[in-house]
């Protein structure tokens, strides 16, 4: 079983005061400091699980600037095979759909034979969710979102639960795959001092656009169709009211009170 | 000079990191109840590489080094003193019976104690000090086919729950240096553990006695050469022990930094954060650079072990140096806290009582300054 996983390197929480927006939009990363997308470790961690029961190779893929290479390091620490980093002048500024483009080429030209794709159903930092799906797309694979347990099945068919609003769906995926997963699929490895030294002889290949064969016009913000128009934080404000009334009015209007606030449906 | 870590350090770093707040964080209100060390945690401490750190990889460790084993301390240090002495005295006392032990001694022991499968507890101290060995009463007698000793051995850590014990005695009719390391496998005729002490701090770690009467030590259980029992004993205080406590120092210094600094951004006082006064900034401020210093020495100072040269002065001034500092520095935040300092809802009082335990161990710190003063100014 050949499985790819997508990790993107995002602000840490506790940086997100630092973050600065360039006039187009984009993040200015420099100097901030940089974590694996949470639950892109989630992605990981069952890659892991299921090469440990199912043997094969597990290959780590992303996009950045080389100061994420330390990143993919730590990946391998967590027992990642190989590590490939999209790095380019030109993938700067890419969207999702250009970043989905690229990471689908760069899966194409490495890991031609593989099973199933696995990443994060979300970054903490954009929250877009739209790699994964569009990842699928470009690669011609089957796809589920917010998976929160796989299984591999009979003839290589992946049995996968994903979040429904009244309980949960169970579909069979034939491979080659792609799926998007949560938070509540695993828990995460740590990895051993042994894991950080055995990770120190694997090798991190940089791949550029050329090798890609992506022309500038299809990478990075020239071959980004989304234009950002204006970043805001949304206020957030907390909503206090006092209840007046008998008892009953109180209650009747506490149950009224969350379907009007749009907390419960 | 280069002062970027190693990629293996910094990736050791962010995974003790990560392990002391996913797995030693939330046992820590436990253990400031119960005062007992979790063999679960050790156990998943032993699977993690921690104990093998110093250890070369011929012997089931990793080889990462001294410098590596400060940065593992302090991240533990940050979340639990208690869990980062224990583990730090688990590593001095395997590292002793990989850098001393026999051959035979070496492979019975050293992959398990690597792993954490078996706990060795360096027992040095007694009643009457830890600081003047040559005043330690506990005897051991050669009776021909084995040695016989008899003595008490007092504070020392991880005493209850060790599976051997390096015990340092006086060669009986020997002369006033003659002392000599023997290894006690638990279970020993005559071997027994005493009374559990009830510390101040450093709740999660266990300290206690070790008796030994007419306790019988098979030959093969001389540890190191006959005689050089206190040559023994200084060099696992020094690059060990010494070591540790710098590096809880740290921790714990890294620990109210990052307290006062949250507290100080949320705490409102005429309409703004505390952060915005400078009685505070200067605290933060002075915190920071006693850190700062700390760490620079201390790190120097392991570097130096790594590179197998002499480092007496500087384990000694990094020692007493950093864990003076702990203390103001944990001092300083809870006076930032105000009364919320003293309330045992916060972490800040556990810093102080924590800070304070450092002091005396593993050498006090005047003897550290009588180590590192006469290195520097008395003519050899």
């Amino acid at each position: 079983m050949h499985v790819a996983v997508c990790v993107k390197m995002v602000p840490a929480p506790g940086q997100w005061s630092r973050i600065v927006f360039r006039d187009d939009g984009s993040l200015q990363r420099e100097g901030i400091e940089l974590i694996i997308n949470p639950v892109d470790r989630n992605a990981l961690e069952e890659a892991l699980k299921i090469r440990q029961a199912r043997g094969g190779t597990v290959a780590v893929f992303s996009m950045g600037p080389p100061s994420c290479l330390e990143h993919l390091r730590e990946a391998l620490a967590m027992g990642a095979d190989r590590a490939f980093l999209l790095s380019d002048r030109n993938f700067a500024g890419a969207d999702t759909l250009a970043t989905s483009r690229a990471l689908a080429a760069g899966i194409k030209k490495e890991m031609p034979g593989f099973d199933l794709v696995l990443c994060g159903s979300a970054s903490i930092d954009s929250g877009t969710a739209q790699v994964g799906p569009q990842l699928a797309a470009y690669l011609g694979a089957a796809h589920l979102t917010e998976a929160f347990s796989i299984s591999v099945g009979e003839q290589n068919c992946f049995q996968v639960r994903t979040a429904g609003s009244h309980g949960y769906f169970v579909t069979d995926l034939r491979k080659p795959a792609v799926i998007s997963v949560t938070k509540q699929l695993n828990k995460p490895r740590i990895p051993t001092l042994f894991d950080i030294m055995a990770s120190c002889n694997k090798e991190i290949i940089i791949l550029s656009s050329a090798e890609l064969s992506l022309p500038k016009s299809e990478s990075g913000l020239e071959g980004s169709p989304t234009k950002v128009r204006e970043l805001f934080f949304s206020p957030a404000r907390r909503l206090a009211r006092i209840l007046e009334g008998s008892m009953e009015d109180r209650v009747e209007e506490l149950l009224r009170q969350p379907g009007v606030a749009g907390v419960l449906k | 000079m280069d002062f970027q870590p190693t990629v293996q350090q910094d990736l050791l770093r962010k995974a003790v990191r990560q392990f002391a707040e996913d797995e030693i964080a939330p046992l820590v209100n436990e253990m400031e109840i119960n005062d007992d060390t979790p063999l679960d945690l050790v156990g998943k401490m032993g699977d993690q590489g921690f104990l093998g750190v110093a250890i070369p990889a011929e012997y089931g460790g990793t080889g990462m080094g001294h410098l590596a084993r400060m940065i593992m301390i302090e991240e533990v240090g940050r979340i639990s003193a208690g869990i980062a002495m224990a583990l730090q005295v688990m590593q001095m006392g395997a590292g002793m019976v990989v850098d001393l032990g026999s051959a035979a001694q070496k492979a019975k022991y050293s992959p398990l104690l690597a792993q954490g499968k078996i706990l060795v507890a360096p027992a040095i101290t007694e009643s009457s000090g830890g600081s003047d060995l040559e005043g330690l009463s506990t005897r051991a007698v050669d009776e021909g086919e084995y040695y016989s000793l008899t003595g008490r051995k007092v504070f020392i850590t991880n005493s209850h729950i060790s599976e051997l014990a390096v015990i340092i005695a006086k060669n009986e009719g020997g002369a006033k240096r003659d002392f000599s390391a023997f290894l006690i496998e638990n279970g020993t005729e005559g071997f027994r553990r005493g009374r559990m002490e009830r510390k101040i701090g450093f709740h999660g770690c266990i300290t206690g006695e070790l008796i030994m009467e007419n306790c019988r030590i098979p030959k093969e259980n001389l540890f190191g050469d006959k005689g050089r029992g206190l040559a023994i004993a200084l060099r696992g205080i020094n690059d060990y022990g010494r070591m540790g406590m710098a590096g809880i120092a740290l921790g714990l210094m890294q620990a109210s930094l990052e307290a006062s600094v949250k507290f100080a951004r949320e705490r409102i006082l005429y309409g703004k954060p505390i952060s915005n006064l400078a009685p505070i900034q200067f605290k933060i401020a002075e915190i920071y650079a006693d850190l700062e210093a700390s760490r620079f020495l201390a790190y120097n100072a392991a570097w130096l072990i790594d590179q197998k040269k002499k480092s007496d002065t500087q384990v000694s001034s990094a020692k007493f140096f950093s864990t003076e500092a702990a203390l103001q520095c944990t001092r300083k935040a809870m006076d930032i806290y105000g009364a919320y300092g003293c309330m045992k809802d916060y972490p800040l009082e556990r810093y102080c009582r924590d800070a304070q335990l450092l002091v005396p161990a593993d050498g006090t710190n005047d003897i550290m300054r009588i180590i590192a003063g006469r290195n520097l100014a008395v003519k050899k």
